[in-house]
């Protein structure tokens, strides 16, 4: 599940953060769910225990993680708001991107709003498992 | 973190050829420190002066603030040393042999060496010259491990390995790691296994370190890949294009 590139110069803890944030985002991980032990994610993706460690004691100290001890850590969940607040800053950089495209084109905003409203409906049934916010 | 190993000024010479020379090196307790350098850089005679193999020609070492010397064998039982090659009397068989080490080693763990046996899939009562190069190096390594060793040398072990043993080695390394806080000294020039697991880089080049620096530091000035790293150190050393 978590997948590191030791030749990236994006340090390996960094990495091993961005990962278990992604799994969050992408909902594979949810609150409350455990983390593997530091031995075991250290042993199964090869890289030094002490730079799993650094990850989970960096990912504790903001909270989106919790450790007990003798039973491990979870995902906290101030991962859960955070993994929300994370999707609308991803869409809203997707949007900023296609508004910045049709300034170019010199399009009135109405016809940008027209234009966005016409995609979502003709998108409506495409919506996955009906999730919505 | 205290101070475990320091050496100061080492220098060692073959014939009129120096491979060390005032070579400077100290080690905290618990970190993975990777040691590249080219082939012939002296990366194996670092790791037999420190074994007590062969004697320096000048300079000092320090285990835990003590002097130690050739010939000197008390410091040992703190080490493990898994070279290349490691050599075994083939007659013997794998039960046989770590009996006989287990006498050397005050801190022995026979059920740790048993249960490392039975996970690397070495059967105890084979001869040891029927073992495959890889099992063998498992063997060395196991053998090494059961000492409870605070200062694991690991020598360029993996050369010669196919990648799935060679993955097999590192998580086998990683797991000691984990459980123990060994302090390991990993020389190799092979570079992508010491991406994974190495704290404090080190390269030796024209018989000294040229760098001793944590890895984290260094990938982030460099902004490049280990082997991008050892590659321009290695040329500006040699005066070259950097």
């Amino acid at each position: 599940m978590i997948r590191v590139d030791p030749a990236s110069f994006v340090p390996i803890y960094e990495q091993v953060k961005q990962e278990i944030l992604r799994l969050v985002a992408t909902g594979r991980l949810k609150v409350h769910d455990p983390l593997p032990s530091i031995r075991d994610l250290a042993a199964e993706i090869i890289i030094n225990p002490n730079t799993v460690a650094r990850a989970y004691r960096e990912l504790e100290q903001t909270g989106l993680i919790s450790t007990q001890k003798g039973r491990g850590s979870f995902i906290a969940p101030r991962a859960g708001l955070d993994a929300a607040n994370d999707r609308k800053t991803r869409l809203a950089r997707v949007m900023d991107g296609a508004i910045a495209e049709a300034r170019k084109f010199a399009l009135a905003d109405d016809d940008i709003l027209k234009i966005f409203e016409e995609r979502l409906s003709k998108n409506a049934n495409k919506t996955r498992g009906g999730r919505h916010e | 973190m205290s101070e475990l190993l320091s050496i100061h000024h080492l220098s060692k010479s073959f014939g009129r050829r120096p491979v060390l020379k005032d070579f400077d090196l100290t080690t905290e307790n618990g970190r993975v420190y990777g040691l590249l350098g080219l082939n012939g850089e002296g990366k194996t005679t670092l790791a037999r002066i420190l074994m007590g193999v062969i004697p320096s020609d000048g300079g000092e070492i320090r285990f835990k603030g003590r002097r130690i010397g050739f010939g000197d064998s008390g410091y040992k039982r703190a080490f493990g040393y898994v070279p290349e090659d490691p050599f075994f009397y083939e007659d013997m068989t794998v039960r046989s042999l770590l009996n006989f080490n287990a006498r050397f080693y005050p801190l022995w763990d026979a059920k740790k060496a048993s249960s490392d046996l039975e996970r690397f899939a070495i059967d105890p009562k084979a001869r040891i010259r029927t073992l495959s190069r890889g099992m063998k190096l498992k063997l060395g390594l196991a053998v090494a491990l059961a000492a409870a060793p605070e200062f694991l040398i690991l020598d360029d072990p993996t050369s010669g390995l196919d990648v799935p043993t060679r993955q097999d080695f590192l998580r086998d390394v990683i797991r000691e790691l984990a459980a123990s806080g060994t302090t390991v000294l990993f020389a190799t020039h092979l570079v992508h296994e010491l991406e994974r697991i190495v704290e404090r880089l080190l390269v030796l080049h024209g018989g000294r370190l040229i760098l001793d620096e944590d890895f984290e530091t260094v990938k982030a000035r460099y902004q490049a890949s280990l082997e991008d790293i050892f590659v321009s150190l290695v040329a500006k050393a040699q005066g070259g294009r950097p």
